[in-house]
């Protein structure tokens, strides 16, 4: 059985994360990357399943990705650069005439360099009440960024509700607006039916938040007068 | 130094071995080879690189692939359906050995490498050497093409399919396998009694397509 979801966080991780924070940076059971403008997170609750910290480079997260895709990751294990998973093996049962699972086994991925980034305190201004986040809806309707050209820049509704659109086009008035390719690039870590719940600070950050741990944070364009 | 020629034949063979009868990448006598039972490719390599035998699953193709990019590798063992490779990290002062160890994953071995004997001298004829490929790319993947009569080094090997063609190929198949050259790479044709054809370059690389034929 591959670990989609693991797999699936990776790839989006993977195309997020950019110079000046290239790498999934891993801290206290949480994996982020960021470009600097865009933030992806994922929260394991488990303390045996991600541990340790440091930083995978986006060379070592491209082996593990491959390797999540194809079968369960058991446990990763992050050392400063140095990543170690468990994989399980699997083998072809010719009397039950299908695929069966092994045992574990360690897989040390080779040492590439990836500079460390303060990933708990970025994630800590996800939460600093200082910064006026506010919970502005639950469970909006995202349909327009995907239909929206990626070229188009959106601005929130005045008064979003649930299972109503959250964006609309922007207008020269608005003093924060986003980019619907930002949006669309980070929203992929959400499957289509997640339950999403949105929040959104006085400098126009906002947050999407899923029931599995998983955050996207992305900030705005600001009106300069 | 990095093994880009690896990495660049695995991720083709990945694309190639689709096929759930086919799926893998079958390792023997430090040959790799692919297929989906149409088109095969294949790469002779030392055998002291890539040593063993067996298949190496998608799964760790697609991991060795992303490491053969970055890393220098010693050498490759593929063991029934596990691999294990030894590559070197690279410190300001000193270099070390690392060995990697994918388990095994569930891959039916093909023996892939009975159908290359077909593709090669005796059993097929050489047609050129160094033709020009470009109708393959300047075609629609839609079309169909056919030797040209007397292929001739630098002069096009491929013209569009005529009606009354006896055998024939996909534009689509083979621009899929001849992706494994680069464009400057000088490339012997062979073709076999059965009309599969067949490219392969100095390097050790190897396309073989199986065509479409008339039948009366």
């Amino acid at each position: 059985m591959p670990s989609s979801e693991l797999a699936h966080f990776l790839n989006v991780a993977l195309d997020i994360q950019a110079t000046p924070f290239p790498g999934i940076h891993v801290a206290d059971g949480v994996a982020a990357a960021t470009d600097g403008v865009m933030l992806v997170v994922k929260k394991y609750n488990d303390p045996v399943y991600l541990r340790g910290r440091g930083s995978l480079s986006p060379k070592a997260a491209k082996v593990l990705a491959a390797l999540a895709e194809a079968t369960w990751i058991g446990s990763i294990e992050v050392n400063g650069n140095r990543v170690t998973v468990t994989a399980q093996s699997t083998w072809y049962d010719e009397k039950v005439g299908a695929e069966v699972a092994g045992e574990y086994c360690e897989v040390k991925l080779p040492e590439f360099y990836c500079p460390r980034v303060p990933i708990v305190r970025m994630l800590a201004v996800l939460t600093d009440e200082s910064r006026g986040w506010v919970q502005i809806v639950e469970n909006p309707r995202i349909k327009n960024v995907k239909e929206w050209s990626v070229k188009e820049f959106v601005a929130l509704m005045s008064n979003p509700r649930e299972g109503y659109e959250l964006f609309r086009l922007k207008d020269i008035d608005d003093e924060h607006w986003y980019s619907v390719a930002q949006l669309r690039r980070g929203l992929r870590l959400f499957g289509a039916k997640t339950h999403l719940s949105v929040r959104c600070n006085r400098d126009g950050w906002l947050c999407f938040e899923d029931r599995w741990g998983q955050t996207f944070a992305i900030t705005p364009f600001v009106k300069r007068n | 130094m990095v093994d880009s020629m690896l990495a660049q034949f695995l991720n083709v063979a990945l694309d190639i071995q689709q096929t759930p009868a086919y799926a893998g990448i079958r390792v023997t006598g430090g040959t790799l080879a692919a297929s989906d039972g149409v088109i095969l490719v294949a790469f002779k390599l030392n055998s002291e690189y890539i040593r063993g035998e067996g298949m190496i699953p998608p799964a760790t193709a697609r991991a060795l692939a992303a490491l053969a990019n970055e890393v220098y590798l010693d050498y490759v063992e593929v063991d029934g359906t596990a691999v294990n490779l030894v590559t070197r990290e690279q410190y300001a002062d000193r270099s070390e050995l690392l060995a990697v160890t994918f388990p095994p994953f569930a891959c039916r071995t093909v023996r892939i490498e009975t159908f290359l004997p077909r593709c090669l001298p005796p059993h097929a004829e050489l047609v050129c050497e160094a033709p020009s490929l470009k109708l393959v790319k300047a075609a629609r993947l839609t079309d169909f093409v056919e030797l040209v009569d007397k292929p001739v080094r630098g002069s096009e090997l491929f013209q569009l399919k005529l009606p009354d063609a006896k055998i024939w190929y996909s534009v689509r198949q083979l621009r899929e396998g001849l992706r494994l050259f680069r464009a400057r790479d000088t490339v012997s044709v062979f073709r076999n009694d059965q009309g599969w054809l067949s490219f392969r370059d100095d390097w050790g690389r190897l396309f073989a397509v199986t065509p479409f034929v008339k039948r009366d």
